[in-house]
Protein backbone atom coordinates (compact mmCIF):
# COMPACT_ATOMS: atom_id res chain seq x y z
CA UNK A 1 0.00 0.00 0.00
CA UNK A 2 2.77 2.15 0.81
CA UNK A 3 4.32 1.77 -2.21
CA UNK A 4 1.51 2.41 -4.23
CA UNK A 5 1.37 5.84 -2.52
CA UNK A 6 4.86 6.22 -3.35
CA UNK A 7 4.60 6.27 -7.13
CA UNK A 8 1.49 8.19 -6.81
CA UNK A 9 3.23 10.65 -5.31
CA UNK A 10 5.95 10.59 -7.66
CA UNK A 11 3.85 10.77 -10.78
CA UNK A 12 2.02 13.57 -9.18
CA UNK A 13 5.77 15.54 -8.44
CA UNK A 14 6.84 14.38 -11.87
CA UNK A 15 3.73 16.07 -13.63
CA UNK A 16 2.90 18.73 -11.50
CA UNK A 17 7.08 20.41 -12.37
CA UNK A 18 6.83 18.84 -16.27
CA UNK A 19 3.53 19.64 -17.59
CA UNK A 20 4.72 23.78 -16.37
CA UNK A 21 8.17 22.85 -18.27
CA UNK A 22 6.67 22.18 -21.57
CA UNK A 23 4.56 25.39 -21.41
CA UNK A 24 7.82 27.29 -20.71
CA UNK A 25 9.66 26.11 -23.06
CA UNK A 26 6.98 26.74 -26.12
CA UNK A 27 6.27 30.52 -24.10
CA UNK A 28 10.46 31.07 -24.06
CA UNK A 29 10.73 30.46 -27.65
CA UNK A 30 8.14 32.68 -28.36
CA UNK A 31 5.54 29.93 -29.65
CA UNK A 32 2.08 29.65 -28.65
CA UNK A 33 1.44 26.36 -27.27
CA UNK A 34 -1.99 25.39 -28.16
CA UNK A 35 -4.44 24.21 -24.51
CA UNK A 36 -5.83 21.18 -26.71
CA UNK A 37 -4.14 19.65 -29.15
CA UNK A 38 -6.34 19.76 -32.75
CA UNK A 39 -6.34 17.51 -35.24
CA UNK A 40 -3.68 19.27 -38.38
CA UNK A 41 -6.53 19.82 -41.42
CA UNK A 42 -4.91 17.23 -44.41
CA UNK A 43 -4.01 18.42 -47.80
CA UNK A 44 -2.14 17.42 -50.59
CA UNK A 45 -0.16 20.67 -52.52
CA UNK A 46 1.80 21.05 -55.37
CA UNK A 47 4.94 22.14 -54.83
CA UNK A 48 7.27 24.08 -56.41
CA UNK A 49 9.67 22.50 -59.16
CA UNK A 50 7.13 19.67 -59.53
CA UNK A 51 5.59 17.00 -57.52
CA UNK A 52 3.05 16.75 -54.80
CA UNK A 53 3.16 16.51 -51.37
CA UNK A 54 0.68 15.48 -48.71
CA UNK A 55 0.43 15.96 -45.25
CA UNK A 56 -0.64 12.83 -44.23
CA UNK A 57 2.26 11.14 -46.14
CA UNK A 58 4.18 12.73 -43.67
CA UNK A 59 2.89 11.09 -40.34
CA UNK A 60 6.03 10.25 -37.76
CA UNK A 61 7.18 13.26 -38.84
CA UNK A 62 7.31 16.39 -37.25
CA UNK A 63 6.66 19.19 -39.40
CA UNK A 64 7.27 22.81 -39.19
CA UNK A 65 4.23 24.79 -41.83
CA UNK A 66 4.94 28.33 -41.98
CA UNK A 67 2.01 30.27 -44.15
CA UNK A 68 4.72 33.01 -45.94
CA UNK A 69 3.77 35.94 -48.45
CA UNK A 70 6.78 36.97 -51.23
CA UNK A 71 6.54 40.17 -50.35
CA UNK A 72 5.78 40.07 -46.88
CA UNK A 73 8.65 42.25 -45.14
CA UNK A 74 8.42 40.59 -42.11
CA UNK A 75 8.38 37.17 -43.89
CA UNK A 76 11.54 37.69 -45.68
CA UNK A 77 12.99 38.73 -42.65
CA UNK A 78 12.85 35.46 -40.89
CA UNK A 79 13.61 33.17 -43.75
CA UNK A 80 17.51 33.19 -43.74
CA UNK A 81 16.58 31.82 -40.08
CA UNK A 82 14.37 29.30 -41.32
CA UNK A 83 16.63 28.14 -44.17
CA UNK A 84 19.32 27.53 -41.44
CA UNK A 85 17.42 25.54 -39.12
CA UNK A 86 16.67 23.43 -42.10
CA UNK A 87 20.43 22.73 -43.35
CA UNK A 88 20.98 21.98 -39.63
CA UNK A 89 18.19 19.33 -39.32
CA UNK A 90 18.38 17.39 -42.68
CA UNK A 91 19.43 14.53 -41.08
CA UNK A 92 16.27 13.99 -38.37
CA UNK A 93 12.61 13.92 -38.60
CA UNK A 94 12.22 17.69 -38.41
CA UNK A 95 10.25 18.22 -42.06
CA UNK A 96 10.08 22.36 -42.79
CA UNK A 97 7.16 23.01 -45.33
CA UNK A 98 6.83 26.56 -47.16
CA UNK A 99 2.79 27.32 -48.18
CA UNK A 100 2.44 30.47 -50.28
CA UNK A 101 -1.00 31.60 -51.11
CA UNK A 102 -2.56 32.82 -54.36
CA UNK A 103 0.73 33.59 -55.47
CA UNK A 104 2.69 33.50 -59.46
CA UNK A 105 5.03 31.02 -59.85
CA UNK A 106 7.70 33.36 -61.29
CA UNK A 107 7.50 35.52 -57.66
CA UNK A 108 8.03 32.24 -55.58
CA UNK A 109 11.41 31.18 -58.08
CA UNK A 110 12.80 34.89 -57.77
CA UNK A 111 11.87 34.17 -53.75
CA UNK A 112 13.42 30.76 -53.15
CA UNK A 113 16.49 31.74 -55.40
CA UNK A 114 16.77 35.14 -53.12
CA UNK A 115 17.06 33.01 -49.79
CA UNK A 116 18.55 30.19 -51.05
CA UNK A 117 15.69 28.02 -49.82
CA UNK A 118 15.82 24.06 -50.31
CA UNK A 119 12.40 23.05 -48.09
CA UNK A 120 9.58 22.82 -50.55
CA UNK A 121 7.77 25.60 -51.03
CA UNK A 122 3.84 24.53 -51.87
CA UNK A 123 1.67 26.57 -53.70
CA UNK A 124 -1.69 27.23 -52.26
CA UNK A 125 -3.45 28.45 -55.41
CA UNK A 126 -6.85 28.82 -54.47
CA UNK A 127 -5.65 29.84 -50.67
CA UNK A 128 -8.12 26.96 -49.67
CA UNK A 129 -5.38 25.32 -47.38
CA UNK A 130 -4.80 28.90 -45.97
CA UNK A 131 -8.10 29.18 -45.20
CA UNK A 132 -8.29 25.62 -43.66
CA UNK A 133 -5.89 26.64 -41.18
CA UNK A 134 -7.14 30.09 -40.51
CA UNK A 135 -4.03 32.28 -41.64
CA UNK A 136 -5.29 35.59 -40.95
CA UNK A 137 -1.57 36.56 -40.87
CA UNK A 138 2.19 36.58 -42.21
CA UNK A 139 4.18 34.81 -41.74
CA UNK A 140 1.98 32.19 -39.58
CA UNK A 141 3.53 28.58 -38.51
CA UNK A 142 2.48 25.86 -37.08
CA UNK A 143 3.79 22.72 -35.14
CA UNK A 144 2.92 19.30 -35.92
CA UNK A 145 3.87 16.77 -33.85
CA UNK A 146 4.25 13.07 -35.20
CA UNK A 147 0.94 12.35 -34.68
CA UNK A 148 -0.33 14.79 -37.09
CA UNK A 149 -1.43 16.99 -34.24
CA UNK A 150 -0.93 20.92 -33.81
CA UNK A 151 0.64 21.18 -30.95
CA UNK A 152 1.51 25.36 -31.42
CA UNK A 153 1.70 28.14 -33.51
CA UNK A 154 3.48 31.54 -34.19
CA UNK A 155 1.50 34.45 -34.90
CA UNK A 156 4.54 36.52 -35.92
CA UNK A 157 7.87 36.28 -37.44
CA UNK A 158 10.59 34.23 -35.52
CA UNK A 159 14.09 33.85 -35.14
CA UNK A 160 14.57 30.19 -36.14
CA UNK A 161 17.91 29.92 -35.10
CA UNK A 162 17.38 31.24 -31.07
CA UNK A 163 18.70 28.89 -28.14
CA UNK A 164 14.92 28.49 -27.03
CA UNK A 165 13.73 27.55 -30.46
CA UNK A 166 16.52 25.17 -30.46
CA UNK A 167 15.39 23.93 -27.44
CA UNK A 168 11.91 23.08 -28.33
CA UNK A 169 13.02 21.38 -31.95
CA UNK A 170 15.09 19.08 -29.97
CA UNK A 171 12.27 18.61 -27.53
CA UNK A 172 10.00 17.68 -29.97
CA UNK A 173 12.29 15.80 -31.89
CA UNK A 174 12.94 13.76 -28.50
CA UNK A 175 8.61 12.50 -28.71
CA UNK A 176 8.69 8.77 -29.25
CA UNK A 177 7.71 7.82 -32.59
CA UNK B 1 17.16 78.53 -51.35
CA UNK B 2 17.06 75.66 -54.22
CA UNK B 3 19.03 73.53 -52.52
CA UNK B 4 16.43 73.46 -49.28
CA UNK B 5 13.83 73.04 -52.09
CA UNK B 6 16.00 69.45 -53.22
CA UNK B 7 16.19 68.81 -49.60
CA UNK B 8 12.46 68.95 -49.21
CA UNK B 9 11.93 66.65 -52.38
CA UNK B 10 14.44 64.27 -51.41
CA UNK B 11 12.75 63.94 -47.54
CA UNK B 12 9.49 63.61 -49.60
CA UNK B 13 10.34 60.92 -51.66
CA UNK B 14 11.75 59.18 -48.51
CA UNK B 15 8.49 59.06 -46.71
CA UNK B 16 6.72 58.15 -49.65
CA UNK B 17 8.93 55.26 -50.32
CA UNK B 18 9.16 54.47 -46.65
CA UNK B 19 5.04 54.97 -46.24
CA UNK B 20 4.69 52.07 -49.23
CA UNK B 21 7.17 49.82 -48.22
CA UNK B 22 5.52 49.81 -44.90
CA UNK B 23 2.25 48.67 -46.40
CA UNK B 24 3.05 45.92 -48.50
CA UNK B 25 2.22 43.13 -46.00
CA UNK B 26 -1.27 44.34 -45.45
CA UNK B 27 -1.85 45.50 -49.45
CA UNK B 28 -4.83 43.09 -50.71
CA UNK B 29 -3.66 41.88 -54.18
CA UNK B 30 -6.84 42.01 -55.66
CA UNK B 31 -9.26 44.58 -54.93
CA UNK B 32 -11.83 43.95 -52.16
CA UNK B 33 -15.20 44.35 -54.25
CA UNK B 34 -17.24 47.29 -53.11
CA UNK B 35 -21.32 48.21 -53.43
CA UNK B 36 -23.32 50.83 -53.30
CA UNK B 37 -24.55 51.24 -49.62
CA UNK B 38 -28.32 50.47 -50.18
CA UNK B 39 -27.68 47.29 -52.55
CA UNK B 40 -28.62 44.14 -51.38
CA UNK B 41 -26.61 41.32 -51.53
CA UNK B 42 -28.47 37.68 -52.84
CA UNK B 43 -28.85 34.87 -51.05
CA UNK B 44 -26.71 33.40 -53.69
CA UNK B 45 -23.78 35.10 -53.33
CA UNK B 46 -23.58 35.58 -49.57
CA UNK B 47 -25.91 32.92 -47.61
CA UNK B 48 -24.44 29.94 -45.00
CA UNK B 49 -23.35 27.60 -46.69
CA UNK B 50 -21.05 29.75 -47.79
CA UNK B 51 -19.79 31.00 -44.22
CA UNK B 52 -19.33 27.52 -43.35
CA UNK B 53 -17.19 26.61 -46.01
CA UNK B 54 -15.35 29.09 -45.78
CA UNK B 55 -14.59 29.01 -41.85
CA UNK B 56 -14.04 24.59 -41.81
CA UNK B 57 -11.06 23.62 -41.47
CA UNK B 58 -8.66 23.86 -38.32
CA UNK B 59 -11.33 23.46 -35.57
CA UNK B 60 -10.94 26.32 -33.28
CA UNK B 61 -11.73 25.37 -29.06
CA UNK B 62 -12.13 27.93 -26.87
CA UNK B 63 -8.92 27.36 -24.73
CA UNK B 64 -7.15 27.77 -27.70
CA UNK B 65 -8.93 30.82 -29.45
CA UNK B 66 -6.87 34.30 -28.82
CA UNK B 67 -7.12 36.52 -32.52
CA UNK B 68 -10.21 37.92 -33.63
CA UNK B 69 -10.19 35.52 -36.40
CA UNK B 70 -9.95 32.15 -34.35
CA UNK B 71 -13.24 34.11 -32.57
CA UNK B 72 -15.32 34.23 -35.80
CA UNK B 73 -13.96 30.96 -37.11
CA UNK B 74 -15.12 29.38 -33.80
CA UNK B 75 -18.56 31.04 -34.18
CA UNK B 76 -18.93 29.93 -37.08
CA UNK B 77 -17.80 26.30 -36.59
CA UNK B 78 -20.49 26.11 -33.51
CA UNK B 79 -22.88 27.41 -35.50
CA UNK B 80 -22.49 24.71 -37.83
CA UNK B 81 -22.60 22.03 -35.66
CA UNK B 82 -25.64 23.33 -33.97
CA UNK B 83 -27.39 23.45 -37.44
CA UNK B 84 -26.73 19.91 -37.86
CA UNK B 85 -27.85 19.00 -34.39
CA UNK B 86 -31.33 21.09 -35.03
CA UNK B 87 -32.07 18.77 -38.22
CA UNK B 88 -31.85 16.07 -36.08
CA UNK B 89 -33.96 17.02 -33.65
CA UNK B 90 -31.65 17.31 -30.69
CA UNK B 91 -32.66 20.39 -29.42
CA UNK B 92 -30.74 19.97 -25.79
CA UNK B 93 -27.45 19.47 -27.59
CA UNK B 94 -28.21 22.35 -30.53
CA UNK B 95 -29.01 24.98 -27.86
CA UNK B 96 -25.60 24.35 -26.45
CA UNK B 97 -23.78 24.96 -30.02
CA UNK B 98 -25.52 28.15 -30.72
CA UNK B 99 -25.35 29.51 -27.65
CA UNK B 100 -21.73 28.87 -27.69
CA UNK B 101 -21.28 30.16 -30.93
CA UNK B 102 -23.15 33.55 -29.69
CA UNK B 103 -20.51 33.69 -27.10
CA UNK B 104 -18.00 33.08 -29.70
CA UNK B 105 -19.26 36.14 -32.27
CA UNK B 106 -20.05 38.59 -29.04
CA UNK B 107 -16.08 38.49 -28.55
CA UNK B 108 -15.13 39.53 -32.19
CA UNK B 109 -17.98 42.17 -31.89
CA UNK B 110 -15.83 43.59 -28.80
CA UNK B 111 -12.80 44.62 -31.43
CA UNK B 112 -15.16 44.58 -34.78
CA UNK B 113 -18.54 45.44 -33.96
CA UNK B 114 -19.57 46.00 -37.85
CA UNK B 115 -20.78 43.35 -40.00
CA UNK B 116 -19.05 44.08 -43.94
CA UNK B 117 -19.85 42.08 -46.83
CA UNK B 118 -16.66 41.09 -47.88
CA UNK B 119 -13.35 41.52 -45.40
CA UNK B 120 -9.75 41.45 -46.14
CA UNK B 121 -8.36 39.16 -43.97
CA UNK B 122 -4.97 38.42 -45.35
CA UNK B 123 -3.11 39.15 -48.65
CA UNK B 124 -5.99 38.70 -50.94
CA UNK B 125 -8.05 36.39 -48.50
CA UNK B 126 -11.50 37.73 -48.55
CA UNK B 127 -14.52 35.97 -46.44
CA UNK B 128 -17.76 37.07 -45.96
CA UNK B 129 -17.90 38.43 -42.08
CA UNK B 130 -20.98 39.14 -40.45
CA UNK B 131 -20.90 38.53 -36.70
CA UNK B 132 -24.16 40.38 -35.92
CA UNK B 133 -26.17 38.70 -38.82
CA UNK B 134 -25.11 35.24 -37.40
CA UNK B 135 -25.99 36.54 -34.06
CA UNK B 136 -29.38 37.31 -35.08
CA UNK B 137 -29.30 33.95 -37.33
CA UNK B 138 -28.54 31.78 -34.36
CA UNK B 139 -30.97 33.57 -32.26
CA UNK B 140 -33.98 32.69 -34.74
CA UNK B 141 -32.64 29.04 -35.08
CA UNK B 142 -32.66 29.36 -30.71
CA UNK B 143 -36.59 30.76 -30.75
CA UNK B 144 -37.31 27.44 -32.46
CA UNK B 145 -35.25 25.13 -30.52
CA UNK B 146 -36.54 27.25 -26.96
CA UNK B 147 -40.28 26.42 -28.47
CA UNK B 148 -39.22 22.74 -28.85
CA UNK B 149 -38.35 22.54 -25.24
CA UNK B 150 -41.59 24.58 -24.29
CA UNK B 151 -39.36 27.31 -22.47
CA UNK B 152 -41.67 30.37 -23.65
CA UNK B 153 -39.22 32.68 -21.38
CA UNK B 154 -36.11 32.12 -23.63
CA UNK B 155 -38.29 32.55 -26.66
CA UNK B 156 -39.25 35.87 -26.51
CA UNK B 157 -35.77 36.70 -25.02
CA UNK B 158 -34.20 35.09 -28.29
CA UNK B 159 -36.60 36.67 -30.08
CA UNK B 160 -35.62 40.60 -28.71
CA UNK B 161 -31.89 39.64 -29.06
CA UNK B 162 -32.27 38.69 -32.27
CA UNK B 163 -34.15 41.34 -33.63
CA UNK B 164 -31.41 43.54 -32.03
CA UNK B 165 -28.12 42.17 -33.78
CA UNK B 166 -30.15 41.75 -37.18
CA UNK B 167 -31.08 46.00 -36.44
CA UNK B 168 -26.94 45.95 -36.15
CA UNK B 169 -26.14 44.08 -39.50
CA UNK B 170 -28.81 46.05 -41.59
CA UNK B 171 -26.74 48.99 -40.59
CA UNK B 172 -23.48 48.24 -42.23
CA UNK B 173 -24.57 45.62 -44.77
CA UNK B 174 -28.05 44.73 -46.70
CA UNK B 175 -28.16 41.12 -47.76
CA UNK B 176 -31.04 38.75 -48.81
CA UNK B 177 -29.95 36.25 -46.11
CA UNK B 178 -30.68 39.60 -43.16
CA UNK B 179 -34.49 40.00 -44.93
CA UNK B 180 -35.33 36.37 -44.71
CA UNK B 181 -34.20 36.46 -41.34
CA UNK B 182 -36.44 39.24 -40.37
CA UNK B 183 -39.12 37.40 -41.85
CA UNK B 184 -38.56 34.38 -39.57
CA UNK B 185 -38.95 36.93 -36.86
CA UNK B 186 -42.16 38.40 -37.96
CA UNK B 187 -43.79 35.18 -38.22
CA UNK B 188 -42.39 33.50 -34.83
CA UNK B 189 -44.03 36.62 -32.90
CA UNK B 190 -47.21 35.64 -31.01
CA UNK B 191 -50.71 36.41 -32.91
CA UNK B 192 -52.23 39.43 -31.67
Amino acid sequence: MRRLWMVILFLVIFLSWNVPMVIAQFREAGVEKLRVVVDAPDFALKELGGGKISLKELRGKIIVLNFFATLCPNCRRESPSLVKLHEEHKNTDLVILKVVAKEKEKDIVKYKKEFNISSPILMDDNASVTNAYGVSSSPQTFFINREGKIVGRVLKELDWTSKNVRDLIEYLLKEKK
Amino acid sequence: MNRINLNKIVYLLLILLLGFLGTRCAAPKEEVMTYPKDYVHPLKEINLEKVFSENRGLKVVEENATTVHDYYRGGVQEKEEGEKLMKESRWEEARIHFEKSIRFLRVVLKSLPEDEAYRNIHGSLVVIFLPNLLIADNALKLVSVYKNMRNDNAVAEAKNEGQRYLAESLKSVRTEWAYQIKKGFENALPKK
